[in-house]
């Protein structure tokens, strides 16, 4: 009896260390991405700036009144058409580096110029205010110090969804480190809503999973707070979060039922089904009614009103966006190589085959949906002329990921199954070599311009920031931290079924 | 096995730790040697900007020029000239004595609002301009007090007297080391110059009228 309680707690020291080492990597990997890239590389970043800038009201220097009320007067460098007097220089061709920062003369840093570029309405406030409390007269340590507060804010809430996971943390993990390469990695450290938005939405969706599987208090209590947590912070974070909300939040609700009758070894109750269909029904008519006309012939007229270019273009340009696949990252002018839209290809199909044998049919066809709902909505903003991104929809990617490891765990806990050593191997090898090119590629960028190739990443540098570690050191350091998390989620993914 | 782990685990470390060792070794910041402009703008932040890098100095002068295209000085009354400066540039260089070390001053902030605070009685500086009438190069050593600045329209006025005969600007010709001869404004005369740069005499960061 004694040896098996200690044998009990070494394996929960084992897996405590094993733990902190995988936040410890994931932390340096955001970290080394948040430093790939200069000051104002963000997408969009040159209205986020200007709305964090101007986000506490009128600040000497940083805010000022402008003779128009449609204006406000901020730094001439945060500016949109400042041309080579602000921190976008760079952007917009991605064979010159980002040397022209370096540049900046002291008009650019000290001038305020009138604009209107800046936010004035609600979305995304908050986002704005709290960055806005770092705002300085150094732009370059501003900027940096809010990337490292996004990424703060990040494991803050994602500990939630972790941590009410339970048994099935390390496939919700596997799900998210899969996932997250390349876009992810970007986003989650940058001066962009969609950072707080994407951490939101998917810890509110795993939260939600967990809070219908969990039957231990604890885990079911913090689920509720990670849930209220993220929905405070997600509020309005983005004109589009509402709907974002509901779908992942769904996609959770559906996969919590599910999980649940498996854990269970239960049949779905037909009434019980039945219930829910008349609970949603409201729901269904007030979509109809409000938002979207569900008559067959005006779902058929839209489609076929639409363009079939957004279709067969745009659709699958902001699916292959998550994957490295198109111009998604930094200032909007380079994607990663093609060979990262070819591992992580590789990668995540390997994930999908190994998990959806064990995945119950119906996650399979919960997370189907929110899979049919990443091509569906590109398509939808396109012709809508709202514009498309990966970031946009990452988080139903990500949750639709999440809820599918998430019920593979559950199932195959009742098989006793491993996954082969060579599909696990397929995963670490493609996705840690994505993740490693990518953040080359990004840092690439910056430093030389694309047009010059090479590992060296120190060799022939034209910007880098004035402190800490050298480019070549932050791509190893980010690139040995990011493998070494991905192999424990792997090891601990595979481990973890073997004892139960 | 665990053997195996621990031994793979400690040659990974010495491997990245051998590479990172040999980049930074043998990477030329490009950034290093760049003076990074920083917008500053209140009095209290030359405390922050320069106190912060003499930690080990009992004190630190700090020296201010400005520059402006066009200058006219018209003489008042009871000696004093009035100095109105248009086509301001909207910042002061503010320069460590004794270093290269720069950075530039908003003129959107209070530095003009406090400057009798800082320089008691006026400060000494050095007018360097061109005679827009003679099209000499000249520099004027003067006492400028009481600035007015105009921030929409980046013109700036001060008060203007000459150097009286116990006062002296050599220490200020030393310092910045003009390269046109010296020239004094006359009473009851107007001037115009162009091309102007203002070079004001040193304070220090001690001054308590900087406030922290």
């Amino acid at each position: 009896m004694q040896s098996r309680v200690s044998e009990f707690r070494i394996k929960k020291l084992k897996s405590l260390v094993l733990g902190l080492l995988v936040v410890l990597g994931a932390m340096i990997t955001l970290g080394s991405w948040a430093l790939s890239s200069p000051p104002g590389s963000g997408p969009d970043d040159e209205y986020h700036l200007s709305s964090i800038w101007c986000a506490r009201g009128y600040r000497m220097q940083f805010c000022e009144k402008s003779t128009s009320i449609y204006e406000a007067k901020i730094p001439l460098q945060l500016h949109r058409n400042g041309g080579p007097r602000t921190i976008f220089c760079y952007a917009g061709d991605s064979k010159i580096s980002a040397s022209c920062i370096r540049g900046l003369d002291a008009e650019a840093v000290t001038k305020l110029e009138s604009s209107k570029r800046f936010n004035t309405s609600t979305i995304a406030s908050n986002f704005y205010k709290t960055n806005g409390f770092f705002v300085s007269p150094n732009v370059n340590g501003s900027i940096l110090t809010m990337r490292f507060l996004q990424i703060l804010i990040f494991f803050a809430l994602i500990s939630f969804a972790i941590y009410s996971s339970a048994e099935r943390k390390w496939a919700v993990l596997l799900a998210l480190f899969v996932g997250m390469v390349p876009v992810g990695l970007f986003i989650i450290p940058s001066t962009n809503p969609s950072s707080w938005a994407i951490v939101g939405v998917v810890s509110a969706g795993i939260c939600v999973m967990n809070f219908f599987i969990s039957s231990k208090r604890s885990h079911r209590v913090i689920a509720v707070i990670g849930f209220l947590m993220a929905v405070l912070l997600t509020r309005n974070v983005r004109a589009d979060i509402n709907i974002m909300l509901a779908i992942c939040v769904t996609l959770g609700l559906v996969s919590g039922f599910n999980i649940r009758e498996t854990d269970r070894s239960l049949k779905i109750d037909r009434a019980k089904l039945l219930r829910l269909g008349f609970l949603a029904a409201p729901g269904l008519l007030y979509i109809h009614l409000k938002v979207f006309s569900l008559y067959p012939w005006s779902v058929i007229n839209f489609i076929l009103g639409g363009s079939f270019f957004s279709f067969s273009n745009d659709s699958p340009q902001a699916f292959l966006g998550f994957l490295g696949g198109s111009i998604q990252l930094g200032s909007a002018d380079f994607a990663p190589t093609p060979v990262v839209l070819i591992l992580m290809s590789v990668g995540f199909v390997t994930f999908i085959v190994i998990t959806a044998r064990f995945v119950p049919l119906k996650v399979k066809i919960s997370s189907g949906f929110g899979a049919s709902l990443l091509f569906f909505l590109p398509y939808w903003f396109s012709v809508g002329a709202i514009g498309m991104a990966s970031r946009y929809i990452m988080a139903i990617y990500l949750v639709s990921l999440a809820t599918f490891s998430a019920s593979a765990f559950t199932s195959r806990r009742l098989t006793n199954f491993k996954f082969s050593k060579s599909s696990l191997l397929t995963i670490f090898l493609t996705i840690s070599l994505g993740q490693s090119l990518s953040l080359h590629q990004s840092i690439r960028r910056y430093v030389t311009g694309t047009n010059i190739s090479g590992w060296n990443l120190n060799k022939g540098a034209q910007w880098w920031w004035t402190h800490g570690p050298s480019p070549l050191s932050i791509w190893m350091i980010g690139s040995v931290a990011f493998s070494t998390a991905l192999f424990i989620v792997l090891l601990m993914t595979n481990s973890d079924r073997a004892a139960a | 096995m665990k053997r195996i782990w621990v031994a793979s685990a400690i040659s990974l470390v010495a491997v990245i730790s051998g590479a990172i060792f040999w980049a930074e070794k043998n990477f030329d910041n490009p950034t290093s040697q760049t003076q990074t402009s920083v917008g500053y703008w209140r009095v209290s932040d030359i405390k922050k900007l320069f106190d912060g890098q003499q930690k080990n100095s009992s004190s630190s002068e700090i020296k201010i020029s400005l520059t402006a295209g066009v200058v006219g000085i018209d003489y008042t009354v009871n000696g004093i000239f009035q100095m109105f400066m248009s086509d301001l540039s909207s910042f002061s260089t503010l320069t460590k004595v004794g270093s290269d070390e720069q950075m530039y001053f908003s003129h959107q902030g209070d530095l003009f609002d406090r400057w009798d605070d800082i320089y008691v009685g006026g400060s000494k500086a050095l007018i360097v301009a061109t005679n827009a009438d003679s099209g000499k190069s000249e520099v004027y050593p003067v006492v400028v007090y009481t600035p007015d600045f105009d921030s929409g329209t980046s013109e700036l006025v001060f008060f203007v007297r000459l150097l009286r005969d116990d006062e002296s600007a050599e220490k200020l010709i030393n310092l910045y080391q003009p390269k046109f001869p010296l020239a004094n404004l006359k009473y009851e005369e107007s001037i115009n110059l162009v091309s102007v740069e203002l070079w004001v005499e040193p304070f220090s960061t001690d001054n308590d009228q900087l406030g922290s």
